[in-house]
């Protein structure tokens, strides 16, 4: 009797245990849920068409998880010194719901303003915004200022102030909305955040603000259009450039065997178009493109990301340069908060897969800090 | 037969620590194959031709092709692509060769190790470390020797169980695996009670207390210090030549070995005494053979024996036959009938 008790008890925790693995069918979810903060209890709370900003300007990531992956987009409003703010999220591209600080301070007249202006082509008009969210953004967004005034502009660009070395990098190009007559009304791509950062205008030709192209780690100047629209444009190619520009300031740090894979320039492979098919991911593109020109990469799949990993690539590998090297792959200026498999690419995409060697934080991306 | 294992266990331990520790850290490519030579040829002195043969073949053998096959698998880094992996990774020549180079750093630490067993009894491992850490060498001994032990025992608990019918091999599936699960359960419980029981044994001889001597007694003497000092020079010049960077060696991204093309003198020097200092047991070993031999050779050509030696020897022999008695000692002894009469 005590025997068949036992093989009984033993079989229903058999049973039990098939059961708990059988129903989390990625073991290592478990473990790795922790890295989502707040994500994992996958609570959804739907999100409204437009919903107003809350005081302390957190959206949750259950209200992203409403839109994740739906072709859908939300606007998200607010109002600082007299200028009315608009966030557009459209859920396409969500792949990794975080909760997210949409708040903004919006400068209108400071010393450092005057400085980004003078240096963006002597553009002259400018506002700037100090954007909350430090931990990178979900997705492209698109922010739309409603400047109260009307300033006689048609060109623009949002630019990042880098104050070390007095100087500016554009980050997207602004758009204006001609229908509105009584006031300025412009819209563009925010990839970072964090810090404070500026858009500024003027008039085509004579007085066009420009800037460093942010893309253009590599120093030599770029053709890329990186100006793509996240709606794609529609044609079979995109841009790839591979670039270790970030090693040549840190030689110091960089791995003795390595020293001669590191180009000059930093470029491994300038930017190169490559042609798709449908549903092919970041990975998918740089494994091709690496096996035509003969450029080494290792890659492994990490079934806790669902996503490939990239440890190397031209023999340059992770670790190599200081422990807070690797590689990193931005898509039009965004670094997603999600592997390469995951991010299927579409035309007119510019992809840069950038070696950092501060965690991102020499890239632009912010999401680690 | 092994001669080096009659020296000085400080000897023994001093030579097996050195290579084994050499044979771990350094993978320039002349090293690892002068000491999977010294290795291998040590292993057929030590385990005998027919075992060293089997164990290096069957077991060696496999064990390199594993590690050649998976590491490249798992590694890609090398400028030299043979070809691409269906996820899209590829396959380098040098992910290959360090395999290899893996494959055989393995191979060869295990085949001294199986040296190591028979040369560094657990008296002789006592002996050298019993006075200084004496729970800690007893310990060691008993780990260093747990593998053997226990396929020993196990085999004569399978022989036990064998003789009343619950052998692994009788039966159907679940008996079979029932007896075998009885068997490890003998087992288990025989190990635990015999680690006990050693302990207490020890303790019960005063083992570690002051002034106690080792079970065994070993001298050491002039011809301890030569080899000691022999074997001594030629690990300090290797290890003077590796510190100043004659076995460097780099694999990833791309194969470089110092010293190799072109030769330089501080690499030469260094590759033959770490090449002498591994194949030091031999060399001991086979001029121990050469001088036995030649000691019977000159018997052979005269030197008779004594009457009192002729009496001693019927006495412990028997008296010689009638067709024997004209046999001389050394035709005796070349057949096998004596082993040693001096």
């Amino acid at each position: 009797m005590k025997k068949v008790l036992r093989s009984l008890l033993l079989c229903l925790t058999l049973v039990v245990v098939l059961g708990v693995v059988t129903a989390c069918s990625d073991p290592l979810s478990m473990l790795t849920g922790a890295n989502n903060a707040n994500a994992n209890n996958g609570e959804v709370i739907e999100l409204a068409d437009n919903t107003e900003i809350p005081e302390d300007g957190v959206i949750k990531a259950a209200q992203f998880r409403s839109i994740a992956g739906k072709d859908r987009t939300v606007t998200f409003t607010g109002k600082s010194n007299g200028v009315e703010y608009i966030w557009s999220f459209n859920g396409k591209n969500i792949k990794n719901p975080q909760d997210q600080n949409l708040k903004i301070d919006v400068v209108t007249a400071s010393e450092d303003l005057n400085k980004v202006k003078t240096l963006a082509n002597s553009a002259p008009e400018g506002i700037g915004v100090t954007i909350k969210q430090t931990s990178g953004f979900v997705t492209v967004p698109r922010l739309t200022l409603k400047t109260g005034k009307k300033w006689d502009v048609n060109a623009g660009i949002f630019l990042k102030y880098i104050k070390k070395d007095n100087k500016v990098t554009k980050i997207s190009t602004v758009t204006f909305d001609k229908q509105v007559q009584d006031q300025t009304v412009m819209t563009f791509n925010v990839t970072q955040g964090g810090d404070t950062y500026y858009a500024v205008c003027g008039k085509s030709g004579s007085s066009e603000p420009t800037a460093q192209d942010g893309n253009t780690t590599g120093g030599s100047s770029s053709s890329s259009t990186s100006e793509s629209s996240s709606n794609g444009d529609g044609s079979n190619t995109v841009t790839i450039s591979i670039s270790c520009a970030t090693v040549l300031n840190n030689m110091d740090k960089l791995n003795n065997s390595k020293k001669e894979f590191i180009p000059a320039d930093g470029w491994i492979l300038q930017p190169t178009q490559v042609t798709f098919t449908e549903g092919q991911n970041i990975h998918d593109i740089l494994q091709k493109v690496c096996q035509e020109k003969g450029i080494q990469m290792d890659s492994e799949f990490t079934p806790a990301y669902n996503s490939a990993y990239v440890r190397g690539i031209n023999q340059l590998y992770e670790y190599d340069c200081g422990d807070l090297s690797g590689w990193m792959f931005k898509v039009n200026g965004w670094f997603p908060n999600y592997g390469a498999s995951q991010y299927n690419v579409k035309g007119g995409d510019v992809i840069d897969w950038v070696y950092t060697c501060d965690l991102g934080k020499d890239v632009g991306d912010n999401s680690q800090y | 037969m092994d001669q080096f294992s009659t020296y000085h266990p400080a000897i023994n331990f001093f030579y097996f620590a050195g290579v084994i520790l050499m044979a771990m850290f350094f993978n320039h490519p002349v090293m690892m194959a002068e000491a999977l030579f010294a290795a291998v040829l040590y292993s057929f002195f030590t385990l005998g031709t027919e075992k060293a043969l089997r164990f290096n073949l069957l077991a060696m053998v496999p064990i390199l092709l594993i590690a050649v096959l998976f590491n490249p698998m798992f590694n890609h880094y090398g400028v030299h692509i043979l070809g691409y992996f269906p996820n899209g990774n590829p396959i380098t020549l040098e992910s290959i060769i360090y395999g290899f180079v893996m494959g055989v750093m393995l191979v060869t630490v295990i085949i001294w190790f199986s040296s190591y067993n028979k040369v560094m009894t657990s008296d002789k491992f006592v002996y050298l470390f019993g006075r200084m850490i004496p729970a800690l060498s007893l310990i060691l001994s008993m780990v260093l020797r747990f593998v053997p032990r226990f396929k020993k025992q196990l085999e004569v608990i399978s022989n036990g169980q064998k003789c009343i019918g619950r052998d692994v091999s009788s039966g159907n599936l679940i008996e079979r695996a029932k007896h075998g699960v009885r068997i490890i359960s003998i087992m288990i419980t025989w190990a635990l009670e015999n680690a006990i029981e050693t302990a207490d044994s020890m303790r019960a001889r005063g083992y570690g207390l002051k002034g106690r001597t080792a079970f065994s007694i070993f001298r050491f003497d002039n011809r301890d210090a030569i080899a000691a000092i022999l074997m001594g020079l030629a690990f300090g010049i290797t290890c003077i030549g590796l510190a100043l960077g004659a076995g460097a060696v780099q694999y990833n991204p791309y194969f470089k070995a110092a010293g190799i093309n072109p030769v330089t003198p501080l690499s030469l020097l260094t590759f033959i005494c770490y090449f002498l200092f591994c194949l030091s047991p031999v060399i001991i070993d086979i001029m121990g053979d050469y001088r036995w031999r030649r000691l019977r050779n000159s018997q052979e050509t005269g030197i008779s024996m004594t009457g009192a030696d002729e009496s001693l020897r019927n006495a412990m022999f028997g008296t010689p036959t009638s067709d024997e008695n004209n046999i001389t000692d050394a035709e005796r002894m070349s057949k096998g009938k004596i082993k040693l009469w001096t």
